[in-house]
């Protein structure tokens, strides 16, 4: 039983990259196109690990140990990740906010680095990183503090397996109000359409791939694989609240959990197919508004 | 506790020694010494106190009326002796260093810095009032004389003065704080005040404004980020990371006085702190002087800990165990983590100030391959005040966390409200942190230089990057080592809790074991990941080229973002909370001229409140100026109408 719970975060370490994969495919079928390999995210990353790299001559340490830490942050998180009733191999009171820091950690040293090179552009994208991602911390923690309400419970494991059908008999509303934050969440911290489009070439427009312009070779393969499994940090969230897998058998939940996830990559793949790009003058007011979905979810459980 | 005093004697005499020493170097190793010596001893003591509790009691005969030489040592003052303790030898250490630049005057100066030190461990002892309010302002005075060392310049001058009238402000408050005790006990003694003036909201709230002048509560913050950046470095590190922090106790201290508290006095503080943190890190924001960003993120790192006690008040008056325990155990947690990282910051900005003759971000960068150790402790120190696991800022914020957790389980409207106000505070307060420290550790640090300012012109001795390593260490230690120091934190909060609380409280204990276990496998996993990193096939192949430039042809470093330009949108979010006034610049033609940016970001406490507030009042005092006409005579005609208009009035 205790092998089980091990095997949660290293399948998802092994499942992680086929996500931005996925996404890639929905937005090639839309595009009338055949897309690339499902599976291109493990040959780049190979590849890249096989290189040497490229420094600039204005870097510092920080450059350097920065691609490690990020790495280790995000890889760190998934520990903490339960699918459905199947609870994390660690898990402790108030360890979704202790993810919450560990994604400003990742944050923190994207960030760092990015200034660390001295180009506009970095600097571009690093300043636009930090404004959206201090108007999702209060969307983000909000929303833990509705699923503590709603649960009665502390850790995300505790959370996740008490979301049984007379939870969302009771309170499906909210938890599907937190899922929508969520989502914009998502969408802001994983540099998806409508806030970031991942396959922009124009320096100007990016703000996450801008910031890690100057990565090569194994960095790279870090930074890579640590988006991959950001994604896979919030999908996981989003499926564990939406989706009742707690309440099925349990040989029937991982088998759920991982359709759910793919599900939740297909819909980032339609939204980024069918919305545009919006302004960045306007990404602020997306991203409160996803905190003002928690707070009205907050609301509705303390007066209701 | 006689241990204590001879520590504190000790201090004292180093100072007066070094005052009158012969050359600088000998006067600030004397000074060094003295702390180390007089604090090690006093470091006991208070050792002890924290780990087995308990109080000891001291009281000698004093010719005052009514006061007497009371000194006591409990839990609660031994936490907040801890500080005074750990970071005053070590900013004398780095201030000997930093002194050598061109500070003739220096001798005199560490008198002043070992009375302050003397005076804050006195007042922490201290149990009657009247002794209190000397040792209040003997730290005021000196403190004060630290503020204006470099009085040559008017900017210093004019801080000292603001300062000076904002500490004394409070001061007045504390004076009639303690008549109104005083009165109600009919003895000056701390003890007799406990039963005294149990729930009176007068005082308690006079509490609040006379300490939290002296805290940096807001709107009383307008000081700090004059007196800071006036300050030599290693005095504003002991004032913004240690002296700051008796504001702090004195209200707490004052609440162990008030019994049971009034449910909107925790309100009231979690409303103050809330203010305080969101418009001093947002004011943080608009600052280019690297100092004024320190000094503006103390304002921030006090309303957390304000928030905290607001709601350890809330769980005292609810009678709520775990919320008690959080909230004020946070708080004084985030007390002992803010003395450490943001002394730790404030030297390293000296450090910044020392070799390259500025502190205006914008004109500095790439000091980070100039002065590597540096830029480690500074990181470290960033990271911490941003309350990024694994360092110590974290535990103090996730303990804050918890108690909003554990303010839940009443399931009241208003413990759920608390919940609530304390999860959207944290991060919003988290979350700007990190856009503040990002941007002050990169722009300064990182990148290339922006002007020939950012050229060493002085090297750093091993005694100006000693103490900041060692500071950084700490913020790790103090991190790891948080469920055993928890325990010391838990045994002061007891003794802030009018209702008893059984020794066996430690739910939160395992949660920390885990955060640390958490936090070594993070740091472990991030230096595997580098060694698998370095030991691939071509993981040790570089090649070294300039950064992309999206094909320019002439990079320069003046294109790198600013200080300003990086937090730009967020200000612009906030509108006028944070505002800038300036000049901008109008760029006309195919081939501009050259031309100028000026902006100044003002203080909405200070524009808002005070400058209204005191040309009102000039305008109100103006006609009684006439009184004042400096002729001998006049004035001893006043005394003598004083004396005869009180005689009749005695009669």
């Amino acid at each position: 039983m205790k092998l089980l719970h091990w095997l949660l975060p290293i399948s998802a370490f092994i499942i992680a990259p086929i996500i931005p994969g996925i996404i890639n495919r929905v937005k090639a079928f839309f595009a009338g196109r055949r897309g690339v390999p499902i599976l291109q995210l493990y040959i780049d990353i190979w590849k890249l690990l096989r290189k040497g790299s490229t420094y600039s001559h204005t870097t510092s340490f920080v450059f350097r140990i920065a691609p490690s830490v990020i790495a280790a942050a995000l890889i760190l998180c998934t520990f903490f990740i339960p699918w459905g009733s199947i609870s994390s191999p660690v898990s402790f009171s108030g360890d979704l906010i202790f993810i919450a820091y560990l994604l400003d950690v990742a944050r923190y040293f994207t960030v760092i680095a990015a200034m660390d090179t001295g180009s506009a552009f970095e600097g571009m994208g690093a300043s636009r990183e930090v404004q959206f991602g201090f108007l999702a911390e209060p969307a983000f923690l909000m929303g833990i503090l509705v699923l503590v309400m709603v649960t009665k419970n502390t850790s995300t494991s505790g959370i996740m397996q008490h979301l049984s059908t007379s939870v969302w008999a009771d309170s499906g509303i909210l938890l599907i109000l937190v899922a929508t934050a969520w989502y914009f969440l998502l969408l802001t911290e994983n540099s998806r359409i409508p806030v970031d489009d991942p396959n922009t070439h124009l320096e100007l427009t990016m703000i996450h791939e801008v910031m890690v312009l100057d990565y090569s070779g194994p960095d790279f393969a870090y930074i890579l694989y640590g988006s991959a499994l950001k994604l896979w940090i919030f999908s996981a969230l989003i499926v564990n609240i939406l989706l009742p897998v707690a309440a099925l058998p349990i040989w029937l939940q991982p088998i759920v959990f991982i359709a759910g996830t793919a599900g939740v990559a297909i819909l980032v793949g339609i939204t980024e197919s069918i919305i545009a790009r919006l302004r960045l003058v306007t990404v602020p007011k997306i991203i409160v508004s996803a905190s003002a979905l928690c707070f009205i979810a907050l609301i509705f459980r303390i007066i209701g | 506790m006689e241990l204590l005093l001879t520590g504190i004697l000790i201090v004292i005499a180093g100072g007066f020694v070094s005052a009158f020493a012969k050359t600088n170097r000998f006067a600030g190793l004397t000074a060094v010494m003295s702390l180390i010596l007089g604090l090690g001893i006093a470091a006991l003591p208070v050792i002890t106190m924290l780990l087995k509790g308990g109080s000891y009691k001291l009281s000698l005969p004093w010719s005052m009326p009514g006061g007497a030489l009371s000194f006591g040592l409990d839990p609660l003052s031994a936490l907040f002796a801890l500080p005074v303790i750990i970071i005053s030898p070590l900013a004398a250490f780095y201030g000997t260093a930093y002194l050598e630049k061109e500070h003739h005057h220096s001798r005199t100066s560490w008198l002043f810095y070992n009375i302050l030190v003397a005076s804050m461990m006195l007042l922490l002892v201290s149990r009657n009032a009247l002794l209190f309010l000397v040792i209040w302002e003997v730290m005021a005075v000196s403190s004060f004389f630290l503020v204006v060392m470099e009085h040559r310049s008017g900017e210093v001058m004019k801080a000292g003065w603001i300062y000076l009238l904002a500490t004394h402000a409070g001061t007045v408050a504390v004076i009639f704080l303690f008549l109104i005790m005083g009165k109600t006990a009919g003895s000056w003694e701390f003890e007799r005040f406990a039963a005294a003036s149990a729930g009176s909201t007068s005082v308690f709230f006079l509490a609040v404004i006379g300490f939290g002048a002296k805290a940096g509560f807001f709107p009383m913050h307008v000081w700090l980020p004059e007196a800071h950046p006036a300050a030599p470095s290693h005095v504003s590190a002991l004032m913004s990371g240690v002296m700051i922090k008796m504001g702090i106790y004195g209200l707490v201290r004052i609440l162990t006085f008030c019994g049971k508290p009034a449910v909107f006095w925790g309100w009231s503080l979690i409303v103050i702190g809330l203010t305080g943190g969101i418009l001093g890190i947002l004011l943080a924001l608009a600052q280019k002087d690297i100092k004024r960003v320190l000094a503006y993120s103390s304002v921030e790192n006090i309303g957390i800990i304000t928030m905290g006690i607001g709601a350890g008040i809330l769980g005292t008056a609810w009678n709520n165990t775990a919320l008690i325990m959080l909230g004020y155990g946070g708080a004084l947690l985030h007390v002992i983590n803010h003395s450490v990282f943001k002394s730790l910051l404030f030297m390293g900005a000296g450090s910044v100030l020392y070799s390259t003759d500025t502190k205006e971000m914008d004109r500095l960068g790439g000091l980070g391959k100039k002065m590597k150790w540096t830029a480690v402790a500074f990181l470290a120190g960033s990271l911490a005040i941003s309350g990024l696991p694994p360092f110590n800022g974290f535990v103090g914020e996730y303990l804050l966390f918890s108690g909003g957790l554990a303010s839940l389980n009443a399931g009241t409207y208003q413990s759920a409200s608390l919940a609530v106000v304390m999860f959207i505070g944290l991060a919003l307060i988290g979350g700007l942190a990190v856009v503040c420290f990002t941007r002050t550790f990169s722009i300064v640090f990182l990148g290339e230089g922006r002007t020939d300012d950012a050229k060493i012109k002085r090297r750093l001795t091993a005694a100006m990057v000693w103490p900041l390593l060692f500071l950084a260490t700490l913020t790790l230690v103090i991190s790891f080592a948080s469920p055993w120091i928890i325990k010391s934190v838990f045994l002061a909060v007891r003794g802030l809790s009018p209702v008893p609380i059984e020794m066996n409280y430690k739910p939160s204990s395992s949660s920390l074991m885990m955060l640390v276990i958490s936090g070594a496998v993070l740091m472990g996993l991030a230096g595997l990941l580098y060694f698998i990193r370095r030991r691939l096939p071509m993981g040790d192949v570089e090649t070294s080229a300039g950064t992309w430039d999206c094909g320019y042809a002439k990079p320069d470093a003046s294109m790198q973002y600013t200080s300003s330009s990086f937090v730009d949108p967020v200000i612009r979010l906030f509108g006028a909370l944070a505002d800038r006034k300036g000049k901008n610049p109008q760029v006309r033609g195919y081939f501009p001229a050259s031309t100028s940016l000026e902006t100044d970001a003002g203080d909405i406490g200070e524009e808002k409140l005070y400058r209204p507030a005191f040309v009102w009042l000039e305008k109100f005092a103006a006609p009684l100026r006439r009184f004042q006409h400096g002729h001998i005579h006049g004035y001893l005609i006043y005394i003598a109408l004083t004396l005869i208009i009180l005689l009749i009035w005695k009669v």
